[in-house]
């Protein structure tokens, strides 16, 4: 050992039995350690976020959405075979394809259930990174998503597939722009933002991004609560169709997921959609207040579930496609998503924490790593917009794999013949909830065990009774 | 009676097609799905990156004999429909 590193070792030793000794002895007033049962009472998210809330008065705005775990997915497993069904033979293809808005004249064919979700060019991401989207998604057979934004050239050219938000921003909503687009989805709200309006300063807006959204100089980008004209849901079903006629091409309803969800869609099916988007309330956003990420909207896990029980109940399910997002970060999650009812996923923090890869050590350790893909960030031009695109490709075609290994496993051809009889539940409540058999025991034995646990008469169970 | 003649062979013709795409899409699909097997035994980075093209390729051509299969049927119904006219 140097000299150096004996001297270096030296003082890390004393600086060390210093705070230990600090901390083990100094009363609360004095000690640093106060912070940690602060933390642990408030959260370091939300001591972080009272802070910049003290320093400008205004909402924070938070990256990618919530934090919170609002669905259990950990709490559902797939149902391997064995013998009584015998699993796929390896050498069968399982066929990942879906077509999207069947009813429509031009439906969307897409060779996997997974799609790049919304993310605007200028709201959220740079251009480098929308054309990285864009060119991973075709690479993979799938579509890309507009987010609300005018339509950009470059993600136009790219796109094989892309699906274009007809927004509450206006910017995509004249007929030159959306008569070029593989499908229109009408956006009215989503998981991380509900229908709030939300407005971009001109001062964070470049000369680009005023000419795709077709802005004038020193005007804001305002995405106003409602859609300009559609102040009744007769507007909206006039609109669709409208939209339907003029196109041809599969339109669609998004909306972050509610308590009203069956109401919106009946709107949606009155209007003659060709698929929803419900987008659950852990859907991620480029920035959005903590309030409407954390405190509003419907978890994904019990949209998806709902809103496939509902078109299920109208007799549209196969006819109406639905579509999931909101916090959907692995494989498995999806491939429960698509198992409860979803007929594709649309995946966006991932997908940008997947492009992003091990670029993510150029932003560090000065900023944060989504600084290489947001529009307003200062390491934009460092992200490689070829490998991004390739560790997009490679991250969508792991996850479709890892499904097919569990298809394979339930002795299934398709991805899409993948349901809820495949799945089964760790928790009563959740079990009841989205009809799938409660794990505990056996399916023959399932009314008997909710009958016997009411009879227990253990709290909570009289309501386990009722919804029995 | 002439112009239903013609779109009959016409879709008579479209069936054989799609069904010969249908088989070529299914055997590259196939095929594709070889070579990612192929590929992947070699634990080489680069030959990894190759299988994993190949096997997206797999995915998209099963796809297309999907759809082939789908237009086929549409055809059959069609030349069902004019017969019975």
């Amino acid at each position: 050992m140097g000299l150096l590193a004996k001297l270096l070792r030296g003082v890390v030793n004393e600086v060390a039995d210093d705070t230990v000794r600090t901390i083990l002895r100094d009363q609360y007033i004095e000690n640093l350690f106060e912070l940690v049962p602060v933390m642990k009472k408030v959260n370091p998210i939300n001591l972080a976020e009272i802070g910049m809330r003290a320093a400008k008065g205004i909402p924070v705005s938070r990256p990618l959405g919530s934090h919170i775990h609002f669905s259990p997915w950990e709490q559902l497993l797939f149902n391997p075979v064995h013998l009584f069904r015998f699993p796929t033979p390896e050498n069968v293809s399982i066929n990942t394809s879906v077509k999207i808005g069947p009813r429509a004249k031009k439906p969307l064919n897409i060779s996997i259930p997974v799609m790049i979700a919304a993310m605007s060019f200028g709201g959220a991401l740079s251009k480098h990174a929308k054309i990285a989207l864009a060119r991973a998604a075709s690479m993979a057979g799938t579509a890309t998503n507009t987010g609300e934004a005018g339509l950009l050239e470059e993600e136009r050219k790219e796109a094989q597939l892309l699906v274009g938000q007809y927004n509450r921003g206006g910017w995509l909503n004249s007929k030159d722009k959306y008569s070029r687009l593989d499908a229109i989805e009408i956006q009215l709200g989503q998981g991380a933002q509900g229908s709030a309006p939300q407005r971009t300063t001109a001062k964070n807006i470049g000369e680009e991004y005023r000419e795709v959204f077709g802005l004038g100089k020193g005007e804001d980008a305002v995405i106003h609560s409602r859609l300009n004209g559609v102040n009744t849901k007769q507007d909206f079903i006039e609109r669709v169709r409208e939209l339907k006629e003029e196109t041809g091409v599969p339109v669609g309803l998004k909306i972050g997921a509610t308590h009203h969800l069956e109401k919106e869609l009946q709107v949606a099916l009155d209007a003659g959609c060709d698929f929803v988007t419900v987008d659950g309330a852990e859907g991620g956003t480029h920035g959005g207040a903590p309030i409407l990420e954390d405190d509003v909207g419907l978890p994904t896990i019990y949209a998806v579930s709902r809103a496939a029980q509902f078109l299920t109940g109208k007799g549209v399910k196969g006819d109406v496609s639905l579509l999931a997002a909101g916090g959907l970060v692995t494989p498995g999650q999806m491939l429960k998503a698509l198992a409860l009812g979803a007929d594709a996923v649309y995946i966006g923090t991932a997908a940008v924490l997947a492009m992003v890869g091990d670029q993510i050590g150029r932003a560090l350790p000065f900023e944060p790593p989504t600084d290489l893909v947001v529009y307003t960030g200062k390491m934009t031009d460092h992200l490689d917009l070829h490998k991004s695109a390739q560790n997009l490709f490679y991250f969508l075609n792991a996850c479709i794999r890892e499904m097919e290994l569990v298809a394979a496993s339930l002795g299934k051809v398709s991805l899409a013949d993948i349901n809820k009889e495949d799945l089964v539940a760790l928790d009563p409540f959740l079990a009841k909830a989205l009809k799938i058999d409660l794990g505990f025991v056996p399916p023959e034995s399932q009314d008997v065990f909710y009958g016997d646990l009411a009879r227990l008469n253990l709290p909570g169970t009289q309501m386990r009774e009722a919804t029995h | 009676m002439e112009h239903l003649t013609n779109i009959s062979d016409a879709l008579s013709a479209f069936h054989s097609d799609l069904n010969r795409i249908q088989t070529v899409a299914g055997t590259l699909a196939q095929v594709e799905r070889q070579h990612y097997d192929d590929l992947t035994k070699y634990d080489d980075e680069r030959l990894t990156r190759i299988a994993v093209a190949e096997q997206s390729s797999s995915r998209q051509l099963g796809e297309i004999k999907q759809l082939c299969i789908a237009m086929a049927q549409k055809i059959e119904e069609i030349q069902q429909s004019t017969a019975r006219k």
